[in-house]
């Protein structure tokens, strides 16, 4: 058994068991309203990027992201927006008066969700609601990988995937609106973007050479991806919030994210894998 | 109790999932000479395109080399092995990068090849004229006929455009030329750069859309793991299209984006290739690094002309050959501009 099958069986096992442990509240009655939540935090980002180096390159960064909720009796609707523009270095990364000079990796990452998931099951004696539903979730990863000076290439991953969504909701308190959220995320079915020069490379649908330079390039780099499944993507995701209200309408969200995913077009050439950790803090306003 | 029972074991759970990077990935590899030479060999043995057009037994390489490197060989002696094996696979788009130095393969000359600058430029061509951006252009002794040099196609896109805006300025050159008899262009000592600049200035002379080159990509590790033949385009682009007599002046020093400039004028009914066989590589190269922070390119595509003929290594023959000797040049004679000037001068 892989190591990631046994993540992934483990990461569905924890959400089961912290979903599930008894609670000596209730289900949280509410009216349904709106969260706006504006996070930041630490993310950790781990990329391999065989294109350009067999090396790991690693760093953290402080991202800003904007999450909007929709609470309603029956159904959640989520969406997201996440930006982080990080210097990830290897162990081969000069640095010079703590700036990076060589071998380093400017990376940007975007990250746009929409999830929506109805109750599917509701457990008093637990005292959890269960969510089921599908995301629609757009993750770009660009690198600029800056080998020497005025020597760089650039590299990304844009991958717009559908998949099941996993959702719970448990009260923490008793007839309080704080609560804890568990969400589990796994694309069964992704659009892929390989831009030149990395793993486009070896794309049989996508070459810059294609393309007219001289028309809409986004249009057209748009047009050549790849719809993929778990043949050449593997991704992953799992989202842990807390969430509790200092007032009626101001909160605090606790939330870690978990983020994986591993890329291949051919024959495992040129494999990506990206490993994104982060830690956020969010201001929560209740309407 | 049970809230913090829960709380507990989120913990748990996050803090698990947030160490388990030896999950994904394995550790990186290690920085030794035998290593780093395995990684070398192997990363060219599988994505490396052009041995077989390029007649070279990798593994041989290997047999070769392999036995050289012990726990004790030193960075210098590494950087003179790696140095040989560069060298040897014959191809521009292969370089070694490292602290020690940098290693290029670059095209001999034939004995007595001249310089490549056009030689005595007053003799052909009129001073004083405006310079543009990354153009030189003056009108030639013979007013009529334009003369552009295009020292090289090393473009930076801008934003969201992959095309450098300074290539764009052959719109105004053009438009101003509207009247000229014909047009020489000069790529004798242009090394190449960015394919969608070159590409973009050959547009301007395209009469309608063309395949003007091919190429396949490597999508395996085996020998034999090529993509399809893919074709590559010119078509008209831009306010004004110049389709009177046009002259591209070529040498061996002609290399990479400036053979691709070469064969997709080459497929233009009013356009005529002058000078020498152009450098042989057409390769698009890719950048890696080695654990000990060397970075090394190599090619991961083939490139073929417009009749489907491999240019790697042997570049587009031009359809009038004629060469300018070291006497010429010592002479102040350059024939193939003189050459160029005349077909202009004695079209229709």
């Amino acid at each position: 058994m892989s190591n990631k099958l046994i993540i992934v069986i483990f990461l569905i096992l924890s959400y089961g068991c912290i979903s599930f442990s008894q609670d000596s509240s209730n289900i949280i009655s509410f009216e349904p309203h709106h969260l706006f939540t504006l996070s930041s935090g630490i993310s950790s980002h781990i990329v391999r990027d065989e294109m350009m180096s067999l090396l790991l390159y690693r760093g953290t960064q402080a991202p800003l992201a904007f999450l909007y909720r929709f609470r309603g009796i029956e159904n959640r609707h989520t969406v997201l927006f996440y930006y982080d523009y990080t210097e990830l270095n290897s162990s081969i990364t000069k640095i010079v008066n703590e700036k990076a000079v060589s071998h380093y990796i400017n990376n940007l990452h975007l990250n746009f969700e929409y999830s929506f998931s109805t109750r599917a099951a509701v457990f008093e004696d637990l005292h959890t609601t269960c969510f089921l539903g599908a995301r629609l979730s757009s993750i770009l990863n660009l690198r600029d990988h800056c080998f020497e000076q005025n020597n760089s290439q650039m590299s990304a991953e844009l991958m717009t995937g559908l998949g099941i969504c996993l959702l719970t909701e448990t009260a923490i308190q008793k007839e309080s609106n704080n609560y804890l959220r568990v969400e589990v995320n796994i694309p069964c079915i992704s659009y892929v973007l390989l831009p030149e020069p990395y793993n486009a490379k070896v794309s049989e649908n996508f070459s810059l050479f294609d393309i007219d330079p001289e028309r809409n390039i986004l249009w057209q780099i748009f047009k050549k991806g790849d719809f993929v499944s778990f043949n050449k993507l593997f991704e992953m995701q799992a989202d842990f919030s807390y969430i509790f209200f200092v007032s009626r309408y101001i909160g605090f969200d606790l939330h870690y994210r978990f983020q994986y995913y591993s890329f291949t077009q051919y024959q495992d050439l040129f494999r990506a894998r990206v490993l994104n950790n982060q830690f956020l803090l969010g201001l929560t306003v209740k309407l | 109790m049970n809230t913090i029972k829960r709380t507990f074991c989120i913990l748990i759970v996050v803090f698990t999932v947030y160490g388990c990077e030896n999950t994904f990935f394995e550790p990186d590899s290690a920085n030794t000479p035998e290593n780093n030479f395995e990684i070398f060999w192997k990363d060219f043995d599988r994505y490396y395109a052009q041995f077989s057009v390029r007649h070279i037994d990798w593994d041989s390489v290997y047999t070769l080399y392999r036995p050289q490197i012990s726990p004790s060989t030193s960075d210098r002696q590494l950087f003179n092995i790696f140095s040989n094996i560069v060298l040897s696979i014959n191809d521009m788009h292969v370089s070694l990068y490292t602290p020690l130095g940098n290693v290029s393969w670059k095209q001999p000359y034939p004995p007595l090849y001249p310089s490549m600058r056009l030689i005595n430029a007053f003799k052909y061509i009129q001073g004083g004229a405006a310079q543009k951006s990354v153009f030189e252009y003056r009108t030639c002794q013979d007013p009529s006929i334009g003369y552009i040099i295009i020292q090289t196609f090393s473009g930076q896109s801008e934003g969201l455009s992959v095309i450098d805006s300074r290539y764009l300025v052959i719109d105004d050159i053009l438009s101003q030329w509207k009247n000229m008899k014909g047009i020489i262009i000069d790529v004798r000592w242009n090394g190449g750069g960015e394919m969608f600049d070159a590409q973009a200035v050959a547009n301007r002379f395209a009469d309608q859309s063309r395949v003007c080159s091919y190429y396949c990509q490597k999508i395996g590790p085996g020998k034999d793991d090529f993509s399809s033949w893919k074709s590559i385009s010119i078509e008209p682009k831009g306010p004004y299209q110049f389709l009177k007599p046009v002259v591209v002046l070529t040498s061996r020093a002609t290399m990479s984006a400036a053979e691709f400039f070469v064969g997709a004028m080459q497929v233009l009914p009013h356009v005529t290739i002058v000078g020498d066989t152009t450098g042989g590589g057409f390769g698009d190269p890719v950048l890696r690094e080695l654990p000990n922070g060397w970075t090394y390119r190599l090619s991961t595509t083939i490139g073929a002309d417009a009749q489907g003929r491999i240019i790697e290594g042997v570049g587009i023959f031009p359809d009038v050959a004629v060469t300018t000797t070291a006497i010429d040049s010592a002479n102040g004679i350059d024939r193939i501009m003189e050459k160029g000037i005349d077909i202009i001068k004695n079209s229709q």
